[in-house]
């Protein structure tokens, strides 16, 4: 199989970073994004020669053009697109805070919006293309814990539904990754059992070329297939 | 931007096309390139095998929209057409007034433009020569966007023709056409039992025929081996009918061709993959000859297969790789018999071998002198493919050293040291010379080029500027 040229958003850590070295261990070409350069280093480490690194703030967004560019000049194309920024700032319950909420959709949506807006142009044009958003199952109801990211988690799987419906004529994918909690520095403060990032990245790399929404889990597809269905009502009764 | 590849379907890449239609837009681009540090490539109708007409994430100037037959003068034969001119365009053009190019390539599907930086050759080179031989004056446009128009007199036009769109763009030519008694050739078939066989009826042929070209069975083995068939023709003196003229010039898909090869499916086509389809194929070809003489229309001889639009699909996903050495004309017979022995020893029968007899051209870049050559087309099986590339590496390094030169229409393999192999220092000197007058910034490349290592040459200081020679003094400004 040829090398697939990967940008990967928000590569410095976490799922991102896991995507990155997994896709470079079997040969592809990876550009990571991310603030922090250090981090990025880091990650870049493990293959050198297959691992690119650009620090970029994707709240940023009208830096994302020329860097898109320059980065797809690097790599000599572009097969495939990993929007993985994703932030989960603590909410306490009784927190009302609309910055944080504001910053969150800011890197959850607005950072995606603009980086998977360039990939679709693109791919649209060449008629080939991998597009993946890295969601979530809180983004399929609303629940108490944190409002501003189950609501940015449904506003990227919508949007990326979307440009599903848009693009799946020109053959481009567009795949939207629902994991539940996986073991990241961005669930650090949650108890609840995690999956290893290893795992996940392994498991969303065999589904690359499956469209669609895909659960990392049969038992999240099953009983999100379910919750989706309850009424409100009977919802926020239930703990979790 | 726009997903492209070259004909082989190999070198899928992405890049920004800009369609030009006119000198200023050419112009405006140089200057935007200029000022983005960007590279631009010349492409028309992207029918070179490889990567002559590509650029990875490059920008691609797209010259087919300048497309404007200017002057056709029957009384002179002289014809001035735009870079993006098709030849199909131009040879139904002159073909209703009893005329025909000196030299046309086995597609009409390419461009004026494209058909000059790569300095075409046909059925007849060994009479011709090149298209480029025919040509009496081009208008170019280097890096500095300044219309130039060199004639024969200049010996820039003798670089610019065949030099790959790595000086600039060819914007317009002026071509002398040849009279043709008809729109008919009469096309005479020979059969050939062995390698030593074709070249006695090539020799025998060329001596007196306007055209000639072999048609080889690569599964032929052992005596046997280099056997198929021979087509040699003439101008028809015979005057053509209307009926003729009018399918010369409106040719049509036959119908065993759509049913064959659907357009958009290749369904049927696709078993061409298959080497034991191919194998009967040309076992059928070889031993059933239909008719050892017949009359055809100069479109259908010269372009056979654009009767199959796209064919090259056939062998997708993998692509297609043409292979064409040209050997001098003495160690031709031996080489090409151990070329044939050496592909089916490894396994790698070519589903085409075409062989043509060349003389050499006055061109700066003249791939072929006195030569032979063996186009072979190899469908590439994507489990093979690292194989078949070294295999082709190997028999290129081989060929190379014993006097072999390549055609940059075809190649994907050439590397920087090859260059040298068969152009000699003074050439490859006068060439970059050129290159350091006519884009002294480096703004013309391909995929092709970058491979190759053609630049400019740097001055000093390392940045690649203009040479010692005064810019552009050649040639007349337009």
């Amino acid at each position: 199989m040829k090398p697939l040229r990967v940008i990967i958003v928000g590569g410095s850590s976490g799922l991102g970073a896991e995507l990155a070295r997994q896709l470079a261990a079997r040969g592809d070409e990876v550009a990571i994004l991310a603030r922090r350069a250090d981090a990025l280093e880091a990650v870049a480490r493990f293959q050198p020669d297959r691992i690119r690194t650009y620090p970029h703030d994707v709240t940023h967004t009208d830096e994302a053009a020329a860097l898109f560019e320059d980065i797809c000049r690097d790599l000599g194309g572009l097969d495939l697109l990993i929007y993985a920024a994703g932030i989960m700032p603590q909410i306490e319950p009784n927190e009302f805070d609309t910055e944080k909420d504001q910053a969150i959709f800011r890197v959850n949506v607005e950072g995606a919006i603009a980086w998977c807006n360039l990939a679709a142009t693109r791919f649209q044009a060449v008629g080939a293309g991998t597009l993946v958003g890295i969601g979530s199952v809180a983004g399929d109801r609303g629940r108490p814990g944190h409002p501003a990211y189950h609501a940015s988690k449904a506003a990227l799987a919508t949007y990326l539904e979307s440009l599903r419906n848009r693009l799946w004529r020109s053959g481009v994918r567009v795949i939207t990754i629902k994991p539940g909690p996986l073991d990241t520095p961005m669930t650090q403060h949650l108890s609840m059992a995690k999956m290893p990032v290893a795992v996940a990245a392994k498991k969303i790399i065999r589904g690359l070329n499956r469209d669609g929404e895909q659960y990392l889990q049969l038992s999240h597809r099953l009983i999100f297939a379910v919750l989706r269905l309850l009424p409100s009502a009977i919802f926020r009764r239930i703990r979790r | 931007m726009r997903r492209l590849s070259g004909f082989g379907m190999r070198d899928l890449h992405d890049a920004y096309v800009i369609p030009i239609d006119r000198e200023e837009a050419l112009r405006e681009l140089l200057d935007l390139a200029k000022i983005s540090r960007r590279q631009i490539t010349l492409r028309g109708a992207g029918q070179s095998y490889g990567d002559a007409a590509g650029a990875p994430e490059g920008w691609i100037a797209d010259l087919r929209p300048m497309n404007q037959i200017l002057n056709w003068d029957q009384t002179t034969g002289l014809l001035t057409a735009q870079a993006g001119v098709t030849l199909a365009t131009l040879c139904r053009h002159v073909l209703a007034d009893g005329f025909w190019p000196a030299v046309v390539s086995g597609t009409s599907a390419i461009t004026l433009g494209g058909a000059l930086a790569m300095n075409i050759h046909g059925k007849n080179a060994f009479r011709e020569g090149t298209l480029g031989e025919s040509v009496t004056e081009i208008v170019v446009m280097g890096s500095r966007g300044i219309a130039k128009r060199l004639t024969p007199d200049d010996r820039d036009f003798w670089i610019w023709i065949g030099g790959a769109g790595q000086f600039g763009a060819i914007l317009q030519a002026t071509l002398r056409m040849k009279r043709l008694p008809s729109a008919a050739l009469e096309v005479r078939v020979f059969r050939a039992s062995s390698l030593q066989e074709q070249f006695e009826i090539f020799e025998r042929e060329t001596a007196d025929q306007e055209y000639c070209v072999g048609w080889l069975d690569g599964f032929a083995s052992g005596e046997e081996l280099g056997r198929g068939l021979i087509h040699s023709a003439r101008s028809s003196e015979t005057p053509s009918s209307e009926a003729e003229l009018r399918r010369a010039l409106q040719p049509r898909r036959s119908l065993a061709s759509k049913i064959l090869l659907p357009e958009r499916r290749w369904g049927l086509g696709r078993m061409l993959q298959f080497p034991l389809v191919r194998k009967v194929i040309h076992a059928l070809k070889s031993d059933v000859i239909l008719h050892d003489h017949f009359r055809q229309n100069c479109f259908d001889f010269h372009f056979l297969l654009d009767a199959l639009p796209n064919w090259q699909k056939v062998f997708s996903p993998g692509g297609l790789i043409q292979f064409q050495p040209f050997v001098p004309w003495d160690d031709a017979l031996n080489t090409f018999r151990t070329l044939l022995q050496d592909c089916q020893d490894h396994d790698f029968v070519p589903s085409l071998a075409v062989l043509k007899k060349h003389r050499a051209s006055p061109f700066a870049l003249d791939y072929a002198g006195d030569s032979y050559s063996l186009a072979l087309d190899f469908p590439v099986q994507l489990h093979r493919e690292s194989q078949l590339l070294s295999f082709l590496e190997g028999q290129t390094e081989r060929l190379l050293m014993q006097g072999s030169r390549f055609y940059f229409a075809k190649d994907i393999l050439l590397q920087p040291q090859h260059l040298g192999m068969f152009l000699a220092p003074s050439l490859l000197h006068e060439l970059q010379d050129a290159k350091s007058r006519w884009d002294p910034e480096n703004l013309f490349t391909s995929a092709q080029a970058e491979r190759m290592g053609w630049q400019a040459k740097p001055n000093e200081k390392g940045s690649p500027t203009a040479g010692t020679v005064e810019p552009q003094d050649r040639g007349e400004n337009v």
